[in-house]
Parts: C-alpha cells; sequence; structure tokens
C-alpha cells in the first residue's frame, strides 16, 4: 500500500450535466502524505473549494479524467474519496439549534471518534474560552461565529481519519485563536494527520508557513479554465 | 431537548386533561368514554406519527389517508379472491404489507433520484386511490377492468371486517402507543440514527458536511412511516367495527394527520419531532373535537373552520420559537 493518502497525476476535473462547461481544473500533480500541509490559495471562482469538496468524495457531478489514486489504488469516482477526511468549511453552518456536543460528534462517524473524546473537545474550548456555563450542552446558537469555527475544528481533533480539509475556517478568527487552531493542526500533522488547507488569510498562511514546512499551490483562472500550481518545490 | 418542545408537551397535556375535566364536568365522563377516545384516537395518531417522521427529515407525505384505505381493501378483499380461510387471512395481511413497503420504497427511489415529495406521494395518493376503488368494484361485479375479464365476485356493499374487541381496549392501546412513543422517543433522542434524521431536517447542507447519508436517513422515515400506517390500518380495520371497509376510509385523514402534527411541535420545514408531543396532540385534537361537535353541538364544518385557525395560529407561533429556516 503506498505511503502517499491521495495523489493526482494529469488529472482533469469539469462538471457534468447542468453545469458542464462552466469550470475546469488541471491538476498536473498534487500529493498528499500523512503529516503534511498543503495550502492553497488562489483567484476567485478559481474553484478552489470546489476541488476539496470533489477531495472530500461530495461532489458527485464531476467528472474526473487522469489518474487519482487513494492509498496507491485507483479511484474510480470521487465518491471513493469520501471516508478518507474531514471537511471543515465556511459554507457550513452546522446545526445552531443542536448542542455543541451534538455537532461536533455528528461530524464524525463513531468508529472514527477518538477515545479521548470529549476531553480533548474540552481542553480546546477552554483554551479557547468560547463556553458558556453549560459546557458541551450548550446549543451552538448561543457562540459566535468564531466559536462556531473553533467547533468545526473539534470535528478534526476528535475523528481519526487521516485527512482533514479546511476551507477558510480560520478566517472567522481573531489572531490569538486562529493561532491557537493552527498550532493544533501543526500538531496533528506532526503526529501523522494530513491537512489541505484553502485560505486567503495572508496571517495564517504566514503563520502556516514559518512553523511548519507547508507545501504551498495556486489555482490561477483563465476564463473557464483553472489550474493547480505547486509554488515552492524546495520547502518541503 | 428543546425548551419549546418540552412547553408544547405541557401545553398539549393541558389541553387533553382540560377536556377531561370539561366532560366530567357534562357528568358524562366514563371509563368507556376515554376508552373510546384512546382507540379512536390511537390509529390516527400513528398516522400523525407517520407524518411527523417524514415531515422532519425534510419531506412530506400526502398519501398515507389513502395508503390506509388500500391496505385495508387489501386485507378484506384478498380472501375473497382465495379460498377462504386463515391462509387465505394472512396472505391479505402480507399482500397489504408488501403493498407498503413497496409504495413507500417507489417514494424514496423517486425523491432520491429528485422528484419533490409532494409530487411522489400525490402520485401515490392517486395510485391508492385508483386502487382502492379498482378492487372495490372487481368485488362488486362491476367496473371496466373486471368485466373485461369476466369475473364476478358477489355484490355485497361493504366489505366485511375481522373485529377482534380487545384492539379497543385500554388496556392494549394503553401499551401499545407508550410502546411506539417510547420507541420512537429512544430512537430519536438516544441513538445517533434519530440525530441525523432531525439534522438532515435542519440542513441538508450541513448535513452533506458532516458526511450524513442522507438517502439512508430518509429512507429509513419512509420505512418508518410504512410501518405506522400498517399498524394504523390494522387497530382501524380490526379494532372498531364502522359497518364495514369502503375504498374511501381514510381518504383525507393524511390532511388532519399532517395538522396535528404540526400541532405537535413538528416544523414544516424539517429538524423538530417529539413523538410524545404528536401523541398528545392526536389525543387533544380528537378529544376536543368530539367534545366541541357532540357535546357542545358546535356544526362540523364549523369545528373545521375553528381548527384550520388553530392550526394556522400555531404554525405562525412556531415560526417565532422554532424559527423558519
Amino acid at each position: 500500500m503506498s505511503a502517499e493518502l491521495v495523489s493526482f497525476s494529469a488529472v482533469s476535473l469539469r462538471y457534468r450535466g447542468v453545469r458542464a462547461g462552466s469550470w475546469h481544473l488541471d491538476v498536473p500533480d498534487f500529493r498528499v502524505s500523512p503529516g503534511e500541509i498543503h495550502l492553497l490559495a488562489g483567484d476567485n471562482m478559481s474553484g478552489k473549494s470546489t476541488f476539496l469538496r470533489f477531495l472530500a468524495g461530495m461532489e458527485t457531478d464531476i467528472l474526473a479524467t487522469g489518474e487519482i489514486r487513494r492509498f496507491g489504488a485507483p479511484v474510480v469516482t470521487g465518491a471513493d474519496l469520501a471516508d478518507l477526511s474531514v471537511m471543515l468549511s465556511s459554507e457550513d453552518i452546522m446545526f445552531p439549534e443542536l448542542s455543541v456536543e451534538e455537532n461536533v460528534t455528528l461530524g464524525v462517524d463513531r468508529p472514527d471518534l477518538t477515545p479521548d473524546w470529549p476531553e480533548s473537545a474540552r481542553k480546546l474550548f477552554t483554551d479557547a474560552g468560547v463556553f458558556g456555563d453549560k459546557g458541551l450542552k450548550s446549543p451552538l446558537t448561543t457562540l459566535s461565529s468564531g466559536g462556531m469555527s473553533i467547533v468545526k475544528f473539534c470535528r478534526a481533533l476528535v475523528s481519526r481519519r487521516p485527512l482533514v480539509l479546511m476551507d477558510e475556517v480560520s478566517s472567522f478568527l481573531d489572531p490569538e485563536r486562529a493561532r491557537l487552531v493552527l498550532a493544533a493542526a501543526i500538531e496533528f500533522a506532526r503526529s501523522g494527520r494530513a491537512f489541505v488547507i484553502v485560505s486567503h488569510n495572508a496571517r495564517d498562511r504566514e503563520y502556516l508557513v514559518e512553523k511548519f514546512p507547508t507545501k504551498s499551490y495556486h489555482i490561477s483562472r483563465h476564463q473557464d479554465r483553472s489550474v493547480l500550481t505547486r509554488l515552492d518545490s524546495g520547502n518541503a | 431537548m428543546p425548551s419549546t418542545i418540552a412547553s408544547r408537551r405541557w401545553l398539549l397535556g393541558g389541553a387533553v386533561i382540560a377536556a377531561a375535566a370539561v366532560t366530567a364536568a357534562d357528568r358524562s365522563l366514563s371509563f368507556e368514554l376515554i376508552q373510546g377516545w384512546m382507540a379512536n384516537a390511537l390509529s390516527l395518531g400513528l398516522l400523525a406519527l407517520a407524518a411527523a417522521v417524514v415531515i422532519s427529515a425534510g419531506r412530506i407525505d400526502i398519501s398515507s389517508g389513502a395508503a390506509m384505505s388500500t391496505v385495508g381493501m387489501l386485507i378484506v378483499a384478498t380472501p375473497a379472491f382465495a379460498t377462504p380461510g386463515l391462509g387465505a387471512t394472512l396472505s391479505g395481511h402480507a399482500l397489504a404489507a408488501l403493498y407498503i413497503g413497496l409504495l413507500y420504497l417507489l417514494y424514496h427511489v423517486a425523491t432520491k433520484a429528485g422528484v419533490p415529495s409532494i409530487i411522489a406521494t400525490l402520485a401515490g395518493l392517486l395510485i391508492c386511490k385508483g386502487v382502492s376503488t379498482i378492487i372495490q368494484t372487481c368485488l362488486l361485479g362491476v367496473g371496466q377492468i373486471c368485466r373485461d375479464f369476466g369475473t364476478h365476485y358477489g355484490s355485497a356493499s361493504m366489505l366485511p371486517q375481522t373485529i377482534a374487541d380487545f384492539l379497543d381496549t385500554f388496556a392494549f392501546n394503553l401499551p401499545l402507543a407508550a410502546l411506539v412513543i417510547g420507541a420512537l422517543a429512544y430512537w430519536r433522542y438516544r441513538t445517533r440514527s434519530g440525530l441525523e434524521h432531525v439534522a438532515v431536517g435542519m440542513d441538508e447542507k450541513a448535513a452533506r458536511f458532516a458526511r450524513i447519508d442522507i438517502h439512508k436517513v430518509r429512507g429509513i422515515a419512509f420505512s418508518i412511516a410504512a410501518l405506522l400506517i400498517f399498524v394504523a390500518t390494522l387497530l382501524r380495520l380490526h379494532g372498531q367495527n364502522n359497518g364495514g371497509w369502503a375504498p374511501n376510509t381514510g381518504w383525507g385523514e393524511e390532511l388532519l394527520a399532517i395538522a396535528i402534527a404540526v400541532i405537535g411541535g413538528t416544523r414544516v420545514s424539517g429538524g423538530y419531532f417529539d413523538p410524545l408531543a404528536v401523541g398528545l396532540s392526536a389525543l387533544a385534537v380528537y378529544v376536543w373535537r368530539d367534545i366541541i361537535i357532540n357535546d357542545l353541538g358546535v356544526p362540523t364544518d364549523a369545528t373545521s373552520i375553528l381548527f384550520g385557525l388553530l392550526l394556522l395560529g400555531i404554525s405562525w407561533s412556531d415560526l417565532r420559537s422554532f424559527g423558519a429556516r
């Protein structure tokens, strides 16, 4: 079995069905191994979030050509990637009417739940100072958007899945809490988890690049065609 | 459990107690009357629970009444098409269970493919009405389909029901109601499946990000609804001697079931489901309709207007407390 969690070689992604022709992404070479952090940036509407959703196995309307592998085995459809990752997205407003505990555990299949749940979550929330008096039982709606981002990140904290996909999750956080989340991500990466992070936020990007041998990419768009390009071949 | 649901339980429980108090003041409250209320409200409550389960997963079912009619028709008609006896009776029940299972599987497949649930279940409603009517006309030896095949089974205007008296008793209905409501409450509040169920109803997009299998959740919801409707039909068919099962028995009750589900705190846009509140709602609605129509002598049409206004008011109030999301 390959050490690479997922690899893309000469891959071309495009929509089929009613959205056919609206977007096209070329991924010449993209490989994610355990313990790595990959940082994606790019133009608006270039398809960063769509690429992340494809990696998460959530995009069923995308047709892929080229070679995609998961642990070295060929991937037939994007859905084959679904149980590889935890997806944390700014598009996801979660379930404000449910409790913090329910929101965290809903995002993680029970077999994937780490044994240190819920203590690890309590510690993160305490460190981030996001809780009311009901602790994990607090309704999510009582938290600010920053607090909700911490709850979202907690799904990665308590999951055993090897890949964490983060789409602008730290952007809602103040500098102190953003550093807390990113430092936790670096800690996870050191323990073998892999991260693919989309961020426009210069503060977060600089922090990651400074603290960890991050691999950086840019997705540029020209008309309806986007290309994923590696920026720092020497940093890793 | 949200405080809004807890307060709804208290409100509906209070409505039932108030109804009993009003009847007691009239000196007409008796054990037999309460037993009758329970028996009638139970089958209605099961239909309402079926509606609530589907609605809380973000779908709607407007066919439960018509489905009840066809399930009953299949059960009572099968012995007429076979040698009467235990085998034919059991075959009728098995056929009816298969029918409603396949019907709700069809809803699941159609809605999974993108057909709106209101359209899928409207199609089911029309199918059920057609099937019920065809069965009746074939039994009577009239109607185009049976005439073409030269079939004539008799001339009964109503299909005979097999009545089991114990189905109408308090001793049977109370434990059954407790079992059904208890099982659904356990599923809703104590299992991951129940949590995923309301999560899908709350926000389908967020559920996708949480990697919840949305189709599986809705498949379970349709399966539970089919089972509840089947049990409701058995209670109505074998428990209440209403002069024979007719093709239109149950028609229109789907709307009443949806109304009871909403009064019981089920948010129409999905995400809220409390089995106890829905059960209490069924009992409160049945009992108060009985009192208003039979004891106070208010005409049925006027009662319907009152009920409609009440439903509108409660839905309006729920928008403020549950959110419209």
